[in-house]
């Protein structure tokens, strides 16, 4: 059934931006990012990443410690508000080869105007490598959990790189595993790449924009 | 700053409100006429038995100001009642009123009386599928058939598989009360869908604006229920829709067969001759 494959793009579940983002912005900084991916699934024949696209603002309020807001730019488009909001920060900064410790927690609000609304409490975690000061390499963790009468966390471990282009641009590519921990098939959504049976590997593509320009 | 304002507020400004309800549906449009053999497939078991051809009867009905297209097959007089059981056939999401005519076949052979329409947009119907305007050519099929002087109204089952259950569900919890209901690999509701994408609770309103909502309807369903249901079914996951809504029917009432090997498609294939009478024992007792 096709409406299987397409209402996966409401697959809000984990990692709606690109991880990046998760490295700290300096005190006064702010960037931009433009995110758009999900897991790869047939869509009208061809097997491709669901285009779920997201919108995110970041300011620094220190040096290591920083809010970001985002919005769920395909449920916009769906009438819908899905908006983030949280704190990220460096817990460690890297230093040679040690990698940097990026952290973020927010809450997930999805709200349909005059229906339902669904909070869901968020969080990620990630290692990155800056090499040449340009190329950011990164490798973390993404999850939302679901408090309410049946509990559940949907994850996504995640492996991505970032060019830095220019003074303030950047381009970044995730390749992700969503919800591993959860049997593929069968399944109404003809999720096309699981591992092992388990989950769905997705892609993300993003693009960032520093207003201040790169501090590293 | 104003101009990051600016840009963050042309990223985050609603794109126009659509929806993705056109992916619950799969129409084919009808070009010619239905029924063509030409058209059909061998895997849709139709075997064109039923006749003489004067018993299957075109009929055009007016539904949300469209016309759709239907058919009402008068029984072959094997129902022994004075007037037959006169079945109301939804059927599933993809194809016409052609892909199903086995499955009408299949009803009138066992002495029923079956009405079969196309949703707008499917077949000759005009318009486009919807969810509001799927219940209304229900509602309309269904005021046909109470309308027809050979259809006793007391003796009309509810017959919907697949997408089409949504629509036997609403007529049943909703409009009128029938005989008997019966639900063909049905589908739990449409946050049931969107919960097998999310991992999360997530609403399916917040992504289809139809009202296609099984698991709310099926306990206010005050008629006997008859749930068929492959195993094998990979389009609607047993456990997660015909066992849901199991659980959430009036039990006392309801009936069920779990077939191991079935799938979405092949319920009554896989029952083979267990097909015809499960529902005849069914509708009997249901009119008893």
């Amino acid at each position: 059934m096709a409406l299987a494959t397409l209402l996966a793009a409401a697959l809000l579940a984990t990692g709606c931006v690109t991880i990046s983002t998760v490295r700290a912005l300096h005190k006064g900084e702010s960037a931009l990012a433009l995110s758009c991916g999900g897991p790869v699934t047939n869509v009208a024949g061809m097997n491709i990443p669901l285009p779920y696209a997201v919108a995110q603002y970041r300011y620094g309020i220190s040096d290591r410690f920083g809010v970001y807001g985002n919005s769920h730019l395909l449920l916009l488009a769906l009438g819908e508000v899905g908006l983030d909001a949280g704190f990220s920060g460096a817990l460690s900064r890297q230093s040679g080869w040690v990698p940097e410790l990026g952290a973020a927690l927010g809450l997930t609000a999805m709200l349909r105007p005059g229906g339902e609304e669904r909070f869901f409490p968020h969080a990620a975690l990630a290692l990155s490598w800056l090499a040449g000061r340009r190329f950011l390499t990164y490798l973390g963790a993404q999850a939302m959990f679901q408090f309410n009468r049946a509990p559940a966390v949907a994850w996504a471990p995640v492996l991505g790189e970032e060019v830095r282009i220019g003074s303030r641009f950047s381009l970044a590519a995730e390749a992700k595993w969503y919800a591993p921990s959860e049997i593929t098939k069968p399944r109404v959504i003809d999720f096309r790449m699981p591992i092992a049976g388990h989950g769905a590997v997705g892609f993300v593509l993003g693009a960032n924009y520093h207003f201040g320009g790169w501090y590293e | 700053m104003n101009r990051r304002v600016g840009l963050f507020g042309l990223l985050v400004f609603p794109l126009g409100c659509f929806s993705l309800d056109s992916f619950l549906f799969e129409p084919l449009k009808v070009t010619g006429a239905y029924l063509n053999l030409a058209d059909m497939k061998p895997a849709w078991n139709v075997h064109f038995i039923i006749k003489p051809d004067s018993l299957i009867q075109p009929v055009t009905l007016t539904s949300q100001g469209k016309n759709i297209y239907g058919f009402f097959v008068r029984s072959n007089g094997s129902d022994t009642a004075a007037r037959p059981t006169t079945v109301i056939y939804s059927h599933g999401t993809g194809e016409n009123i052609n892909r199903y005519w086995g499955r009408v076949e299949l009803l009138w052979e066992m002495g029923y009386q079956v009405f079969i329409y196309d949703y707008q947009g499917y077949g000759l119907s005009e318009g486009s599928p919807s969810g509001p305007g799927c219940f209304s050519d229900a509602e309309a099929a269904l005021a046909y058939c109470l309308g027809r002087n050979d259809v006793d109204s007391s003796r009309v089952v509810y017959y919907g598989w697949s997408l089409g259950s949504y629509m036997a569900c609403h007529l049943a919890a909703d409009i009128r009360a029938p005989e008997a209901i019966i639900l063909e690999s049905p589908l739990a509701s449409t946050s049931s869908l969107t919960r097998e994408g999310t991992v999360l609770d997530v609403p399916g309103s917040f992504v289809v604006r139809a009202d296609f909502d099984n698991e709310r309807r099926i306990g206010r369903v005050r008629a006997p229920l008859l749930l068929l249901h492959g195993k094998k079914d990979e389009t609607a996951v047993f456990e997660r829709n015909a066992l849901v809504l199991y659980e959430k029917s009036n039990r006392s009432e309801t009936e069920f067969v779990w077939l191991d090997s079935a799938t979405h498609e092949n319920v009554p294939e896989t029952m083979g001759s267990d097909y015809a009478r499960v529902i005849k024992d069914f509708v009997f007792r249901a009119r008893h």
